[in-house]
């Protein structure tokens, strides 16, 4: 165990190297550069100010700051850790601001880095002290250390370009988000809808992807996967609802496939969702409002305690909008240790559950709706329509161990463990389905029941070499790893009779046993200062193993010949490689370009035996310019896409089918930062052609589907536009405390989005706010989405249904929808001791 | 540049980059949704002679409808379940009045048709228990055909056919494949369905009639001649859908 964790300079690198046929490169290097991070140093200082309004309190008071140091050594952001007062705060952050320092370093690299800074503020003494070895007031003496250092959580992986958008608690509260799935609004091209209630994962679009329920964005919280491969509801389901929103310290979103990490699912990108709290101690939270909507929160952060020890609960009651056919019960918690189990060596232990049920109102038909013949957030009355429901749960745990070396190696390793559970009860279409099992039986309710119980069990190692100096101009570094995964899944879908509840056709019994072997390795050439270049190769063995318990089904007319069922085995390869040139003319620029292959696995049931598992493989091509000035970022990227085959939903079987190869192209534009140092703005604008790049395969149905070249993509919007932005400020004096007024909102704009048979969604404008006052441990507030009473359609659909609301039933695809929320304005709470 | 100027900077180009103005035209489509005019035209002589005996005709009415058009050479519930275009309206038409009848308007989206299906005023949708007649279907039939049969020399008889085109199982149509080849675009057509009832007519052994059937002389299903005119209709000489420029 020693000598993995500590493998000596010379032998661990050639090992390592050896393995993947690039030892040449490392072997013969020196391992010199250091990736033990050194601690910014002050180079300048400025005295804060006792603040006049607290002069004749005589209060002794202690602020500490958390203070984000730039690679260029200037203050990017000053929070608050340990507040004094509102007074205290803002003279410490003030004084915080005008800071310079020498950047912090990982081997030669200036790298952005957090510090701890308190202040101690002394009445009637000529300028604060700070606490030990705080920063400095005065320019005769030398710039002290700074009190501690951390660096921006456990581990921030590097930038992969300039789509990779890391975004901070600043940035993820700006404005109010109703679970974990809406933190992803934050980031440039991400709009989440949830049109099947609170027990069914969120709807996720992507840079002009539909990746639905996670088939093309893959998902971890905490480090564990959260994809679910072969999902009976949907390919890659991932469900956040596991995680509670106020432990999430951080959110990276990397659009494209551009690191060798990304496994599975990565086929717009992924979004990785780091936990952890920065403001420690014990808090209370509670959400009053429209719908009966109820939800209580409480978290514990040890005072001593790393940010990624906490533990949170919350609980969720709602009855929903419209007429009582959206309520829903949920709730999540999450236990997290991180423990110095030796020197660099931390061991992180984690566990969390979730759990949900919610009634789902459906689709209605647009036509049916400007008819008056249901209500625009009402469900049909039908028994099939209003038994429309779900519920699912999650349970997870990981451990991980992590060992750093002060010459930059790093040995990672994880395991977890997940048990998942599904059934959701949908109705698409209406009255249009015909028994297999007896093909009399028709015209019954189309209330689909899909069931899908998956035990994953997973994890990772990994292994970075020293940082070794390849050329007087070069140095270079090495990280190999391996990805694991294996899963066992038990999966149906019957139609149900509502209310009886009685099954009247069986369309899947299933189980299915995949593994998934991933290997990885990711190296670094940099030049100096201004070149970089990031990427590796990753590999993937998929195999399958299915029951198909329906398989070679006979319909019960039909002469027995033999018995049902179909088993089968199947595996495949895929691998591709992934880069990013990183150039760096000038300090505040940054270009990159970027390439990456990555892949999405098959649905197992439709593998056929011994066959290549048919991988969808993804390949992206990304330029993006980024420019820093003082504490705002822009940056402007083009990017392309291909995907080999692509997925739409099919409102038939309630699932995902197969539309053929696609491409994307687009630009996006971002703005983020602290325009003045009370107000923190984000804006983005992401636009993509996305069109479908040959004929959809021929079937007896329609044996030459129209195609058009550049034939748009159904359900993607063309333009998404997002900005987030908040301030706070002290208001003014109660009781002799401050009041501090903070203020959020967000805007949301969707362009119209192209539906199949030539229609288009009408646009979509959301804005979302927040406002809150506090005063010391209390904080009141009230948080308000949907603010314009937008009435607008969650989602589209193009599909044929019968509702029984015309005879003779049209058989012409018709456009439905899913109703999105109208206004909901919650009162909030907050208790912090 | 200063930090506001690099703000305003950013702005606008973020404003400029995010006008829907400038992406209007990106969205195709290679299916847009048409509507035109259906028309009945149907040649049937008031008198004709079958083997012997002439028929006079005081009444023939015919239900049509609903039509669907298929892309796919079947248009059987399981094979057209999403159509290219439909219909819905079921029209009654009278057979001995020389002009066009208008069916309704056809709904639908541009592209190959391969197929039709359609009922003739008796339906068995997904959702009904049993057969059920239109509204508008003669005396609750698909087809009604009143007049008189003379053969030479013997008096006049009078006679009423009831025709039913029932579909065979819930869920299908009464006629689940026909002839309909047609490509749909964004130029202006019209559908229409020429019936040639004489020619139905002409299936029945009326001799046979004269010498069987009960009087008054009712050919419902029960009997042959019924089976004889439906063979007629759905076999022998349906319906002929054809797309034509108005």
């Amino acid at each position: 165990m020693n000598s993995a964790l500590s493998p000596s300079r010379s032998r661990a690198p050639r090992l390592v190297a050896a393995a993947l046929g690039l030892l040449a490169l490392v072997a013969t290097a020196r391992a010199e550069a250091q990736d033990e991070v050194v601690p910014p140093s002050v180079l300048t200082s400025s005295d804060p100010v006792y603040p006049s309004n607290q002069v004749a309190s005589g209060k002794d008071v202690l602020v500490v700051l958390a203070v984000t140091v730039d690679a260029e050594g200037h203050v990017a952001a000053a929070t608050v850790l340990e507040s004094g007062g509102v007074d205290f705060d803002r003279a410490a952050i003030d004084a915080a601001r005008l800071f310079t320092f020498n950047p912090g370093r990982r081997g030669d690299r200036a790298i952005p880095t957090k510090i701890r800074v308190p202040f101690h503020f002394v009445p009637r003494a000529p300028t604060p002290k700070p606490v030990r070895s705080g920063p400095v007031h005065s320019s005769e003496r030398p710039p002290p250390p700074v009190e501690s250092v951390q660096v921006e959580g456990v581990a921030r992986a590097p930038s992969r370009g300039a789509s990779d958008f890391r975004l901070d608690r600043e940035a993820l509260g700006a404005a109010p988000h109703r679970d974990a799935g809406e933190l992803l609004l934050t980031a440039p091209g991400v709009y989440v809808a949830r049109p099947e209630g609170d027990a069914v994962a969120q709807r996720i679009y992507l840079r002009g992807f539909d990746a639905v329920h996670g088939q093309d964005i893959e998902l971890r919280a905490g480090g564990i996967p959260l994809n679910q491969g072969s999902h009976i509801h949907g390919q890659g389901y991932a469900d956040l609802s596991i995680v509670i929103p106020e432990t999430v310290r951080s959110l990276r979103v990397m659009e494209g496939v551009y690191d060798p990490r990304q496994g599975d699912f990565a086929v717009a990108g992924s979004a990785e969702f780091d936990l952890g709290v920065e403001q420690r101690g014990v808090h209370f939270g509670l959400k009053v409002g429209s719908f009966g909507t109820q939800r209580v929160l409480a978290l514990y952060a040890p005072e001593e305690a790393p940010q990624e020890t906490f533990g949170a609960a919350t609980f969720r009651t709602t009855d929903g909008f419209g007429d009582g056919v959206r309520g829903s019960t949920s709730g999540a918690g999450v236990g997290q240790v991180r423990l110095a189990v030796g020197a660099n060596t931390y061991l992180t232990l984690h566990v969390a559950a979730s759990a949900a049920r919610g009634n789902i109102a459906g689709v209605l038909r647009r036509d049916d709706v400007s008819a008056g013949r249901v209500g625009f957030y009402d469900a049909y009355a039908f028994p099939t329509a209003r038994a429309q429901s779900a519920g699912a749960s999650r349970g997870q745990l990981g451990v991980s161990l992590e060992h750093r070396d002060g010459d930059g190696r790093r040995v990672h390793g994880s395991v977890w463990t997940s048990l998942t559970s599904f059934r959701s009860r949908t109705n698409f279409t209406g009255f249009t389905q015909r028994s297999q099992v007896e093909p009399s039986w028709v015209g019954r309710g189309d209330l689909i029941e899909q069931s899908n119980g998956d035990h994953g069990l997973g994890g990772t190692f990994s292994y970075r070499t020293a940082r070794a100096r390849l050329h007087d101009l070069v140095t270079g570094q090495l990280d190999v790893g391996t990805e694991v995964r294996t899963h066992g899944i038990e999966q149906a879908q019957n139609l149900l009779t509502a209310p009886q509840n009685e099954t009247w056709d069986q369309r899947v019994d299933a189980k299915v046993r995949s593994t998934d072997i991933g290997l990885f390795a990711d190296g670094l050439l940099a030049g100096k200062k201004w070149l970089r270049l990031r990427g590796g190769v990753r590999a993937d063995l998929l195999f399958f193993d299915v029951d198909d318990r329906l398989g070679n089904y006979q319909a019960s007319f039909a002469n027995k010949t033999h018995i049902v069922g179909f088993r089968r085995t199947a595996a495949g390869l895929v691998g591709g490689p992934r880069a990013t040139l990183e150039v760096r003319p000038v300090g505040a620029l940054t270009g990159t370009l970027s390439y990456g292959e990555g892949f999405r696995s098959p649905q197992a049931r439709q593998l056929e035996e011994g066959e290549q598992a048919p991988f969808a493989k993804v390949r992206s091509f990304e330029g993006g310019l980024t420019v820093r000035s003082g504490a705002l970022t822009a940056s402007a990227i083009a990017y392309q896409t291909n995907l080999s085959y692509d997925l739409a939903f099919d409102a038939e079987e309630g699932r995902l089918e197969r539309i053929g190869p696609t491409t994307r192209r687009g630009f996006v534009g971002t703005l983020r930062g602290k325009i003045a140092p009370w107000l923190f703005t984000s804006a983005s604008a992401t636009f993509v052609h996305a069109t479908l790049d040959s004929p959809p395969v021929p079937t007896p149905e329609d044996p030459a589907p129209a195609y058009l070249p550049n034939q748009s993509l159904p359900y993607v919007p063309p333009l998404l536009v997002r900005t987030d932005t908040s301030a706070e400020r002290r208001l003014f004096d109660l009781w002799k405390q401050d009041v501090v007024g903070r203020l959020g909102y967000a805007t949301t704009f969707l362009s119209p989005r192209p539906l199949p048979f030539g229609a288009r969604s009408a646009a979509v404008f959301l804005v979302d706010l927040q406002a809150s006052l506090r005063r010391g441990a209390l904080e009141l507030g009230a948080e308000t989405t949907n603010l314009l009473g937008a009435r607008y359609a969650e989602t589209e659909y193009a599909f044929v249904s019968s509702w029984r609301t015309g005879t003779p039933p049209s058989l012409l695809p018709a456009r439905h929808l899913t109703a999105g929320p109208p206004r909901q304005v919650l009162f909030t709470l907050g208790l912090t001791l | 540049m200063t930090p506001s100027r690099f703000t305003r900077a950013a702005l606008l180009a973020l404003a400029a980059a995010s006008s829907p103005l400038l992406f209007a035209g990106c969205i195709e489509s290679p299916q847009t949704e048409v509507t035109y005019e259906a028309e009945a035209r149907a040649s049937l002589a008031r008198t004709f002679e079958v083997g012997g005996v002439t028929v006079r005709l005081s009444r023939a009415e015919l239900a049509f409808g609903p039509v669907y058009l298929c892309a796919a050479s079947s248009g059987s519930a399981t094979l057209c379940r999403s159509a290219l275009g439909e219909l819905l309206d079921v029209t009654r038409v009278d057979l001995l009045a020389g002009a066009p009848t208008p069916l309704g308007r056809v709904r639908g989206f541009t592209g190959s048709v391969r197929s039709a299906s359609y009922d003739l005023g008796l339906h068995w949708f997904d959702t009904s228990y049993a057969v059920e007649a239109a509204p508008t279907a003669p005396d609750g039939h698909s087809l009604v055909v009143v007049g008189t049969l003379e053969r030479a020399g013997e008096p006049e008889v009078p006679f009423r056919l009831l025709l039913d085109a029932v579909p065979q199982y819930q869920g299908q149509r009464a006629v689940p494949t026909a002839e309909a080849v047609a490509e749909i675009t964004t130029t202006p057509t019209r559908l229409v369905v020429t019936f040639d009832p004489e020619a139905w007519l002409r299936q029945i052994d009326f001799d046979a009639v004269l010498k069987t059937a009960p009087r008054p002389i009712v050919l419902d299903t029960k009997s042959p001649a019924h089976d004889a005119a439906l063979l007629g209709l759905k076999v022998a000489r349906p319906p002929e859908l054809r797309w034509i420029t108005p």
